[in-house]
């Protein structure tokens, strides 16, 4: 290996001594990458266990109230019907903006329109929350 | 007397003293100006690095005339001392292994590793990807590199420039060009190279996978992340250091909250000035006569090898990531282990988002997008512990 790493002396080696020390190379080097960020790895899980355990215990009452806001994304995504949605408050607004949409779409009057039932699609983004995602990683070149 | 003159004056001309190899060296400078200024390709790399390379091969400028010092014509009293031309100054920064480091403040400074710390397991794909760098050495020793240049060709796939530089200009300063050169490029590559490798590795199943939201990362762990990879990198990899720390101490400067105006500065004005002057230098250092020889073709041959295989090893850790975790890693975010930030985690969700168009895998694909810049850092370190003082 010491020849091996002298440029002087690399020259005198055979192919199959150039191969073993080419080995042993890729060998150490993926090894020690994978060794130290393996460690990293655990260090920065280990962390971060400790600092979200010790922020968790003083934040448990902030906690609790921001907990339905975070379940209310997943509410409307399970199939929300309009007497439900008007129970929220904001739903009539909500129903009222898609109705239009619809009749704007349809070239109809919101009056001919029969809302039954208003479901998404997939998840909790809309085409047009995705497509302007898109666009703005598109747009950014670095 | 007049004609005597006139034909002085022309025998001094660059045009006259043109020779095909730097010839050849100002149509690829050109063709690099286009690219970059008409196809978008790392415009903010390409064309000072082109403009570099177009202005050392016009002859008889001297602006890469190399300094000598009165040391040299002391050893050598056939030499007059000289400062050396206006790049070659510049250069000297690469050369002395400054520039490299000053580089990676900045991108620390621009640096969010808030997925890798939601996401540790990122840490692997961003070791995966390092593949590449280590199967290349091995392909360059065949073609009959030393140990010290085969390093120096590997890092190519490390996929970062800077850490390519760096680990050059320690053990192989006479290859810098083509190395900066290739490397360079080959970023700019990246949506090429990438994606058929990616298609090619995985299933139209596996490419739709969809990845859990990351969670949160505290500004406490943020502040921490920095200062805790330094020590242990540089406990185990003492060469690291440099790149690393430095890396480490730009992001501090963003994470910390009280830092603003250093981080601003690090990552705005110092890095943009430091790219200017490396690129300028970097490109100047592929002058036509050194430049144009069977190795650097060698090189760049080398290169795309180690591109290809660093993009499939980090795919192929991925997708063994996805058994392990019954199916909820997505193998397209592991080619984003070559370092290139941010290209790399644009091309995983790219391709991710071609198969399935409501999915977003790009904050998925920081996470070993950055732990690849870690991890070409520590592949350098290791080469360089094991090739650098000879």
């Amino acid at each position: 290996m010491e020849r091996f790493a002298d440029p002087e002396m690399i020259q005198g080696l055979s192919s199959s001594e150039l191969v073993q020390g080419a080995l042993i190379t890729t060998l150490m080097g993926m090894g020690t990458t994978f060794v130290v960020l393996t460690l990293l790895w655990a260090i920065i899980a280990f962390v971060s266990n400790i600092i979200n355990k010790s922020e968790g215990k003083p934040q448990g009452p902030t906690a609790a109230p921001t907990a339905p806001t975070a379940s209310s994304p997943s509410a409307p995504a399970a199939a929300q019907t309009t007497s439900a949605s008007a129970a929220t408050g904001t739903g009539t607004e909500l129903i009222a903006v898609i109705a239009a949409a619809i009749a704007a779409l349809e070239g109809t009057s919101p009056n001919h329109l029969i809302i039954r039932k208003i479901s998404r699609v997939s998840g909790n983004s809309t085409p047009w929350s995705r497509a302007g995602a898109s666009e703005i990683i598109d747009s950014r070149k670095f | 007397m007049i004609l005597a003159t006139i034909q002085e004056f022309i025998l001094t001309t660059g045009l006259m003293n043109m020779d095909m190899k730097s010839g050849i060296m100002i149509i690829v400078a050109l063709t690099f100006l286009y690219l970059a200024i008409r196809r978008g390709f790392e415009p903010l790399l390409l064309v000072p690095i082109a403009f570099g390379m177009l202005l050392s091969n016009l002859p008889l400028t001297g602006i890469f005339e190399h300094t000598v010092t009165a040391f040299d014509v002391y050893m050598d009293p056939s030499k007059t001392e000289t400062s050396g031309g206006l790049f070659y100054l510049f250069y000297s920064f690469n050369k002395l292994g400054i520039f490299p480091p000053l580089i990676f403040l900045g991108i620390g400074a621009m640096t969010d590793f808030g997925p890798l710390i939601a996401n540790p397991k990122s840490l692997l794909l961003g070791a995966a990807a390092q593949l590449g760098i280590f199967t290349t050495f091995i392909g360059a020793i065949f073609l009959g590199f030393n140990a010290q240049e085969a390093a120096s060709i590997g890092i190519i796939g490390g996929a970062d420039g800077p850490t390519a530089i760096f680990l050059t200009t320690k053990l192989a300063p006479h290859l810098l060009g083509a190395i900066a050169v290739a490397a360079y490029s080959y970023m700019a590559l990246v949506p090429v190279i990438q994606p058929p490798i990616m298609k090619v590795l995985t299933t139209k199943k596996e490419r739709m996978i969809k990845m859990d939201q990351l969670r949160v990362v505290s500004q406490r762990e943020k502040i921490l992340f920095p200062i805790f990879v330094t020590v242990i990198v540089t406990l185990i990899l003492p060469p690291a250091a440099a790149l690393v720390g430095m890396l480490m101490l730009g992001n501090l400067f963003k994470e910390s909250g009280c830092t603003a105006r250093l981080s601003e500065t690090a990552s705005n004005a110092f890095i943009n000035i430091v790219t200017i002057l490396l690129g300028i230098s970097v490109g100047a250092s592929a002058q036509g006569p050194t430049f144009l020889v069977p190795e650097t073709i060698k090189i760049i041959v080398l290169g795309v090898l180690a591109f290809a295989v660093g993009t499939a090893g980090g795919v192929l850790l991925g997708k063994v990531m996805c058994a392990l975790s019954g199916g909820k890693i997505n193998p397209l975010i592991g080619s984003a282990g070559v370092s290139a930030v941010p290209m790399a985690a644009r091309v995983s969700q790219k391709v991710g988002q071609a198969e399935n168009p409501s999915n977003f895998l790009l904050m998925h694909a920081m996470g070993p997008n950055v732990a690849g810049v870690i991890g070409s850092a520590v592949a350098a370190g290791v080469l360089l512990s094991m090739f650098g003082g000879y």
